[in-house]
């Protein structure tokens, strides 16, 4: 398979989408937000817990593509001990690097694992794969 | 027989490559590519006969204008509509396709016939195009809409269909072949039943008319759509037929040119069927090259018997894959629907595209179908004509591949 693709799909993309983390509802969730991409089916739900002006617990549930699974995945990873502030910017970020806005190397260290899904710059189409986890976890914050 | 080599030729785009490899094309239920005699001839059409059409009384109009109602005896023909003594045929209305013909009939013939508490039957496997309109009908009229079911092959129920029937019950509007499982309905069935009750058949015919023999006398539905881009033919035009003594029932939908007799500063006569469905100028070239489409299809024989043929194959290759679970059933012709364990369809169709390969993932317009299988998306894999073994063959492996790969 051809080095873009493989870059994609790359180790931890898969890892998280085999072993999702936060996989399931939050007992004692706050607020919760929808992301559903209509022209392929994917649809996801995201549960935070919000104490204090910083999410202490997220979680999702739903179904989709190897790509939106993963990234709700390393999300809900990503945004725990942050507060709601700091994750609209790190989310902002994100849709940096994956518009290919920002070349992974130029980006904020401090994205981590959230830099995995920068191979999907090269396939527009897939954009909103990775974003469509954020796109819930913005409504629950809202 | 069937030459599916000389077939193949007539079409250009074929020889292209896709992100490296020869394109193979398997995403023909979504829309057909076009034999270059039909392109050529748009081309051809544009500089040579073009014009407006039944307006002057200029050469040129007058070329555009025959053509163009020409076309319509081709789709009258096509279809084994019954056709006039002389003239045009009434029973054949050009719409811009298979969704905006429904459109038609749910605002003309819905608006007109169905009131409070009537009754419309569709199936759970209707693409949106024949749902939407007739939700937002039911919606407006406070009509209800109540669904045949279909058995784990992806045959309509047709008992529990039976079942469905009331006083109330006032219009049956299913496709013919589901655009998701490929399964052919048994539209006579359908027919006989609905009017033993009295309650009038239409037909979503986008994707029977490419792989079955389309006859509305034999089928005597009341009314039918198709799309010429489904059927190698130009976008931008589709069919609504109709018994003509219902089409001349009908209040005209879109106002404007050329669907009028008279018209004064306050009020307006309709034209008869078809004109009165075709308000404004049409899409003329289209229509024209859909004509050309058809002469090209009449030259070949034995076009359906090649597709089951090949669906058989790609189907029987398929089932030997452990991690492949196929949705439609065994009547099915030019597209299988299935799942592969533990490969999402976007993923896999994905993968597939970087080896050439046009496939498509998702719900396929179909929603509620696919809620009934409790599933979010499909893989969807559609063959035509032009299509080989050998590009199944290429398939099957690139799906072996994809396993492969996604198993790292
Ligand atoms: C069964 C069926 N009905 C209706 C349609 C809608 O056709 P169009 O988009 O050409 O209006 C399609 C196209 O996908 C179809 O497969």
């Amino acid at each position: 398979m051809n080095d873009k693709f493989s870059q994609l799909y790359q180790k931890v993309v898969m890892e998280h989408a085999r072993t999702p983390h936060n996989f399931g509802e939050l007992e004692d969730f706050t607020a919760s937000g929808e992301g559903d991409n209509p022209m392929c089916g994917d649809s996801f739900k995201v549960y935070v817990k919000v104490v204090d002006g910083v999410i202490a617990e997220a979680a999702f549930t739903g179904a989709g593509c190897a790509v939106s699974k993963s990234s709700a995945s390393v999300m809900t990873e990503q945004v725990k001990g942050k507060s709601v502030d700091d994750i609209k910017t790190v989310y902002e970020k994100f849709q940096e690097v994956v518009n290919g806005e920002v070349a992974p190397e130029d980006a904020d260290e401090k994205l981590g694992d959230l830099l995995a899904f920068a191979g999907i710059a090269e396939f527009p189409v897939r954009i909103q794969c990775a974003t469509l986890a954020w796109e819930a976890l913005m409504e629950a914050l809202d | 027989m069937f030459d599916h080599k000389e077939f193949r030729k007539q079409f250009p785009i074929l020889n292209r490559t896709v992100n490296g490899s020869k394109l193979i094309y398997f995403d023909n239920a979504a829309t057909m590519q076009k034999p270059k005699v039909v392109t050529d001839f748009l081309v051809d059409f544009y500089q040579s006969s073009y014009s407006n059409i039944h307006r002057s009384v200029h050469t040129l109009s007058h070329e555009s204008t025959q053509l163009y109602e020409n076309t319509r005896q081709k789709v009258a023909e096509f279809i084994n509509a019954p056709l006039p003594k002389r003239g045009t045929p009434q029973n054949i209305v050009f719409t811009s396709g298979t969704t905006d013909s429904v459109n038609l009939l749910a605002n003309s013939w819905g608006e007109q016939n169905v009131k409070a508490g009537d009754e419309i039957i569709l199936s759970v496997s209707e693409h949106h195009s024949n749902l939407i309109p007739w939700q937002m009908l039911a919606k407006r009229k406070g009509a209800v809409l109540r669904f045949v079911s279909i058995c784990d092959d992806g045959e309509l129920n047709y008992e529990q269909f039976e079942t469905l029937f009331s006083d109330k019950t006032v219009l049956v509007a299913i496709s013919l072949m589901s655009n998701v499982l490929g399964v052919v309905n048994d539209g006579k069935r359908i027919v006989d039943f609905a009017h033993a009750k009295g309650v009038p058949v239409f037909f979503d015919a986008a994707q029977a008319v490419v792989h079955s023999k389309i006859d509305v006398q034999q089928l005597d539905c009341d009314f039918l759509a198709f799309s010429a881009h489904k059927l190698y033919g130009p976008t931008g035009v589709g069919v609504l037929y109709g018994k003509t003594e219902l089409l001349n029932k009908m209040p005209p939908w879109k106002g404007g040119g050329e669907m009028i007799n008279v018209v004064s500063l306050n009020d307006f006569s309709a034209a008869p069927s078809p004109f009165r469905f075709e308000a404004g100028t049409p899409n003329i070239a289209g229509v024209v090259a859909f004509g050309k489409t058809l002469d090209f299809l009449n030259e070949y024989k034995g076009i359906t018997e090649y597709e089951t043929e090949l669906t058989n194959y790609l189907v029987n290759r398929l089932r030997e894959l452990n991690e492949v679970e196929i949705f439609s059933g065994n009547n099915t012709v030019g597209i299988v629907a299935f799942s592969v364990a533990d490969i999402h369809p976007h993923d896999l169709t994905h993968f597939l595209d970087q080896e050439g390969i046009a496939a498509r993932a998702g719900h396929h317009c179909a929603q509620p179908l696919l809620s009934f299988f409790e599933v979010n998306s499909l893989n969807r894999v559609s063959v035509s004509a032009y299509n080989t073994k050998d590009e199944v063959d290429s398939f099957i492996e690139a799906l072996k591949k994809a396993l492969e790969f996604f198993a790292r």
